[in-house]
């Protein structure tokens, strides 16, 4: 594909994950609990792309965020920046990996962006847990099904019934 | 020379390692910024690049709920018809020429409706940005609320938009009073999501008690309504001690189907509780 035409088309799937966390997000939110589509767009593009556009796509994604934020102004952008960064190194041009493995790094990579985040914003104590154990974790679970729906529909493979 | 050529071959090189740095650079700028600057920079990036585009996003955002929002307003349309003849009816019957007042007052509330045209992109919900600004009359320290209750309060106002601060921000206060005891006290965030009420030991504040506005600080005119007590929390979950009665809040006004609100235009010092409006 057309280099130009590739980057206008993994921006375009951050700018739609962006939308989308502004937009349908909050239809199918349970309270605090809500997905974070974002960080599946970036689990994507750091899969298919490697560390630099992982990088580069969590700082854009990061950047967003955080204006509209500014009570913890620079925490997404390095949560996101570092969580594409360290995707990247399972770029699936040098490893092949499963739809089960991406779901385990999406997994993996919503509880270091959390841990990144709550430390960066200054979060720490008693709120730092119940902000992990009441919207952390179950937002991570929430991701968890969407991302794999979303991997194993990428992948061309559905999951079975039963 | 020979120093600008190794510096463009490192680059080439280890492009990946200058880029990280960068990135972990600028975070560290943006975390190490105070207070005044980071509001310079939010609001430098809210009047240059993302007002239009989220002004766009709004547009489209509106299109797509309308036929929803069609139905659940036909629906609380009707509903509120009868809840309005019935509430007349009462008025009618009742001798307590205060509530008539009270809702006179009320009915001539100065009101300013406007579009929720940004909302917080991350998962704390805290600022939002609606498309009333000076332009509109709208100032700093004005009370935002819905046909609910109370939402938040304008934290800035530019020309065309303002940003609302939330009731869900851990720096917002309002002073609330339970309804049914008159009882005082104070409504605050709670572990970032959540509201929780303060009395004083000893306050007749029951679960399920209306919270209003009691009209202190300013900000807001006393009778506002503000949400519901919900269970009280235990001491050693709050560590208050015997001093004070915290009580968990559920908000009227559920900040997730918000698409609208009134700005409560208003001048500096005033009441509509007691009638009186101070010079």
């Amino acid at each position: 594909m057309n280099p130009w035409k590739r980057f206008l088309a993994e921006g375009g799937m951050l700018a739609g994950a962006l939308l989308l966390q502004q937009t349908l997000v909050r239809w199918i939110a349970f309270g605090p609990v809500r997905p974070d589509l974002t960080l599946i767009a970036l689990t994507v593009l750091a899969l298919r792309r490697g560390s630099i556009a992982g990088l580069y796509g969590g700082m854009a994604l990061g950047l967003v965020q955080d204006v509209y934020a500014v009570e913890a102004l620079g925490a997404n952008v390095l949560a996101k920046s570092l969580i594409g960064y360290g995707l990247g190194f399972f770029e699936e041009r040098i490893v092949k990996i499963m739809p089960a493995t991406r779901v385990l790094l999406l997994g993996a990579a919503f509880a270091a962006h959390d841990l990144i985040f709550y430390l960066a914003a200054g979060i720490r104590g008693s709120m730092f847990w119940s902000a992990w154990l009441r919207q952390s974790l179950p937002s991570a679970l929430y991701t968890l099904v969407l991302g794999g729906l979303a991997f194993y529909y990428a992948a061309g493979v559905r999951p079975k019934d039963g | 020379m020979n120093f600008l050529a190794w510096i463009q071959k490192a680059l080439a090189v280890w492009h990946g390692i200058f880029s990280f740095l960068l990135c972990l650079i600028f975070s560290g700028m943006l975390i190490s910024m105070n207070g005044s600057e980071r509001v310079v920079f939010h609001e430098v990036m809210i009047s240059t690049f993302f007002y239009p585009l989220q002004s766009v996003i709004s547009r489209l955002d509106v299109t797509v709920r309308v036929y929803r929002e069609n139905d659940q307003l036909k629906g609380r349309n009707a509903s509120l018809r009868i809840e309005n003849d019935l509430l007349r009816q009462e008025l009618r019957q009742t001798p307590r020429l205060a509530g008539m007042e009270r809702f006179r007052s009320e009915s001539a509330l100065r009101l300013k409706p406007g579009r929720v045209i940004s909302q917080n992109a991350g998962r704390l919900q805290s600022t939002w940005v609606i498309d009333l600004g000076t332009v509109d009359s709208v100032k700093v320290n004005m009370p935002v609320v819905t046909a609910l209750g109370v939402m938040g309060k304008t934290a800035k106002c530019f020309r065309g938009h303002s940003v609302i601060q939330l009731l869900g921000d851990p720096a917002f206060k309002v002073s609330a009073q339970d309804d049914r005891s008159r009882v005082r006290g104070i409504l605050e965030s709670y572990r970032l999501y959540r509201l929780m009420a303060r009395f004083p030991a000893g306050a007749d504040v029951h679960p399920g008690d209306t919270l209003i506005t009691a009209g202190a600080g300013g900000v807001f005119p006393a009778g506002l309504r503000i949400g519901v007590c919900e269970e009280e929390v235990s001491e050693t979950e709050e560590q208050s001690g015997d001093v004070l009665r915290s009580f968990r809040v559920r908000p009227f006004q559920e900040l997730a189907t918000v698409e609208e609100a009134f700005v409560l235009i208003k001048e500096d010092r005033w009441s509509i509780s007691g009638g009186e409006v101070a010079p």
